[in-house]
């Protein structure tokens, strides 16, 4: 098997705040194979960005410092770098683009100057070469007439374009990894396709990897090879994609599905999780989805009394079982290729610890949808 | 039917005319403009601010020829020194303005605003007063805005410790009041040497007020850079392997650039007047003329009627101030357009 190209180790980040020390990513391993795409999904504030951030090394030290855990990239251990040795990783070998495609351009600059600054920076060319590896940038993403949206400001592009140029910005340097802190989110949902599809395309190009940042399942299930959910600040369920969506494990991610809403299904209100996502600076013991679970309050329901312990949750008391307050599962190979961390899964008794290694690529590759077909699919979606 | 109505309506349509807008060539048609283009086109709109421009380059223009040798303290005249013309003695002391030359009847500048009490022209002082007032201002600026920027980005930019002490330093500056601050460097400057260069007069009183006065400009643009460090471009630029020396004074500066010109041509005004204090208050320029020397030697004379000297150099000073600030204003409307209608 090949070697991944990045691998994530035990990694746990800390920040000290004047409540206290909050730790927002525990004991995160993951890793990315050259050319593959790992989608990393969860809710706000499960340490889905932290973990990026902290891949380049971009968490503000102080009040963000790293306890323990390895990030290796090709044999490298970046945690172990020297800052100027790591400015040479950031946007060399890996590129990061933001939410934000409004916010993350430097408004006095033209966007050609910002696209060549990073050449210059990364690779041995001169100024004039560089404004020619940034218009041939701006023209793989797709940006009409790029030789004269060279000398334009970012206020005179939209959104889509902005994120274009993000992009452009990040693959003009060719790097190995790619990754994309929620890059669609603040697009509206026709540019998201575009903008996605324009992401499969270039991987498809260039052969690099990319760590998407997401809490779009729809996202995830277009693009992702391998699939890892994380709730409060850990990895709940690591699998490959058509595992993930075909058989979900872990009941966080089975809520997940549940709350996306269905296409030409009728209901009267969307499925929710119950409760909310608990403050980092004060998780639950044991399993940290257990005041939420529906899986543990059922069983309970069932099981002797001394089994279960009664907790309060959103104003609600009820029963769950005491193994799942007191004993905070570990991600564990529950079927073949499969990680996940609850105690209710038959399996995870007998199950190893899953080391979250999988170099699949998906079977299915979504076809770009051309202009016109849209009508056709949904009638035919909404027939079946 | 309706082909044919298609057809009328296409046949009504008017012929393009050359130059008339069209959608299709117009899109993106404007050339984008750099901030510093668009402002010197708001500035060009504004005939008051364009007026105080022809002003200040008129100023500068005197100030240029208080540099040339003819009014410097001594002339190299056949090999033999004489005193320039603002040190030497050309009539009676107390000779009031006039067109004419006193004896020969010619037309000559150096009677146009009279003699002083020491029958030195005040026309002359006047014109050397403003190549020191403006050297003095721009110097100044010069020391006040190195220290006030590197001083402020460093302490907004990396905050902790270095925050603390740089915040903790001009507060202290800030809470001795200005002018004893500033006569009290003007007075320990005096008359010392570094590096075998004399700290009299000009360099005394460049350093003194260059080194009082940047806590303003620092509180500012460190106020400014905390804002933009942690805006999402910095972030960005961080990601694509940036310094922080690069993201300071390459990403930031020009984004808070405009707060330090609108500083400097608000400033200017200031530090004439800073000048002016000094070198009445006998702590500033003592070896050459200055408006400030000038309003302090013309004080007493104006009890006997001699109203001239003080008159030339109070003008100076004044339509100086006024081009300045009515000047900065615009510059600052332009620079700054949310500031725009605000004090």
């Amino acid at each position: 098997m090949a070697q991944p190209l990045l691998e994530v180790q035990n990694l746990n980040i800390a920040f000290d705040t004047e409540r206290g020390q909050i730790r927002p990513v525990r004991d995160v391993s993951l890793a990315i194979y050259p050319g593959q795409t790992v989608a990393v999904v969860g809710e706000s504030g499960c340490g889905k960005s932290v973990t990026a951030l902290s891949v380049l090394r971009l968490i503000p030290q102080p009040p963000g410092k790293v306890l323990g855990g390895e990030i290796i990239l090709e044999g490298r251990d970046l945690l172990k770098l020297p800052e100027h040795e790591m400015r040479t990783v950031r946007g060399k070998d890996i590129a990061m683009i933001f939410q934000e495609p409004m916010t993350s351009l430097n408004p006095v600059y033209t966007i050609g100057d910002q696209i060549a600054e990073a050449v210059v920076l990364h690779q041995r060319v001169g100024r004039r070469e560089a404004v020619q590896i940034a218009e041939q940038s701006l023209r793989e993403v797709g940006i009409a007439d790029p030789g004269r949206r060279l000398n334009e400001y970012p206020h005179q592009m939209s959104g889509g374009m902005r994120q274009r140029v993000m992009i452009a910005m990040a693959l003009s340097c060719k790097p190995k990894l790619l990754i994309a802190d929620e890059p669609t989110t603040a697009l509206d949902v026709t540019i998201q396709a575009q903008i996605l599809e324009l992401l499969r395309k270039l991987q498809r190009e260039q052969g690099m990897a990319i760590m998407l940042i997401t809490h779009d399942l729809g996202v995830v299930a277009e693009n992702a090879d391998v699939v890892a959910v994380m709730y409060a600040s850990r990895v709940v369920e690591f699998a490959k994609v058509e595992g993930l969506f075909d058989h979900p494990k872990h009941p966080y991610t089975e809520g997940l599905f549940r709350a996306v809403p269905k296409l030409g299904a009728h209901s009267e209100r969307l499925e929710t999780i119950p409760g909310t996502v608990p403050n980092p600076a004060k998780f639950p013991p044991g399993c940290k989805f257990h005041p939420r679970c529906p899986r543990t309050r059922e069983l309970a329901a069932r099981a002797r009394a001394e089994d279960t312990i009664e907790i309060a949750s959103a104003g609600e008391h009820f029963r769950v079982l005491r193994r799942c307050q007191t004993d905070e599962p570990q991600l564990r190979e529950v079927a073949p290729m499969h990680g996940a961390a609850c105690h209710q899964i038959a399996e995870y008794d007998r199950a190893a610890i899953l080391i979250p290694r999988l170099a699949d690529k998906r079977e299915v590759v979504p076809v770009a949808i051309v202009d016109g077909d849209v009508e056709a699919i949904v009638k035919q979606e909404l027939a079946t | 039917m309706t082909s044919t109505t298609h057809d009328d309506a296409q046949s009504l349509r008017p012929p393009v005319q050359p130059g008339a807008y069209d959608p299709a060539t117009a899109v993106g048609a404007s050339p984008p403009r750099s901030l510093w283009r668009d402002a010197w086109g708001r500035i060009r709109q504004s005939r008051r601010a364009m007026f105080c421009v022809v002003v200040l380059l008129a100023y500068v223009l005197v100030g240029l020829i208080g540099f040339t040798g003819v009014l410097s303290n001594e002339t190299v005249v056949d090999g033999a020194t004489i005193p320039g013309l603002i040190d030497r003695t050309i009539g009676k002391s107390h000779q009031p303005p006039s067109w004419t030359h006193p004896e020969d009847g010619g037309i000559s500048p150096s009677y146009w605003l009279g003699l002083d009490f020491m029958g030195r022209s005040v026309f002359w002082r006047l014109v050397y007063g403003t190549r020191v007032a403006l050297t003095v201002a721009l110097l100044a600026s010069i020391i006040e805005i190195v220290i006030g920027f590197t001083l402020g980005a460093v302490s907004g930019y990396f905050g902790g410790i270095v925050d603390a002490l740089i915040t903790w330093l001009f507060s202290t500056v800030a809470s001795v009041p200005w002018i004893l601050l500033m006569i009290s460097f003007a007075y320990v400057l005096k008359n010392k040497t570094v590096w075998g260069y004399e700290l009299t007069g000009v360099p005394s009183i460049v350093l003194a007020l260059g080194l009082t006065t940047w806590v303003g400009l620092c509180r500012l643009i460190r106020g400014e850079v905390l804002k933009h460090r942690d805006r999402d471009y910095v972030l960005a630029a961080r990601a694509i392997g940036l310094g922080h020396g690069r993201i300071v004074f390459r990403h930031i500066l020009p984004n808070v650039f405009h707060l330090v010109i609108i500083n400097f041509a608000l400033g200017l005004a200031a530090f004439v007047h800073a000048e002016v204090i000094l070198s009445f208050l006998g702590l500033g320029v003592t070896e050459v003329p200055s408006w400030g020397r000038m309003i302090d030697d013309a004080k007493l004379e104006l009890l006997k009627g001699v109203w001239w000297p003080l008159l030339a150099a109070t003008v100076m000073i004044f339509v100086f101030s006024l081009a300045v600030n009515l000047f900065g204003d615009t510059l600052r409307d332009a620079l700054d357009p949310r500031l725009r209608g605000t004090d």
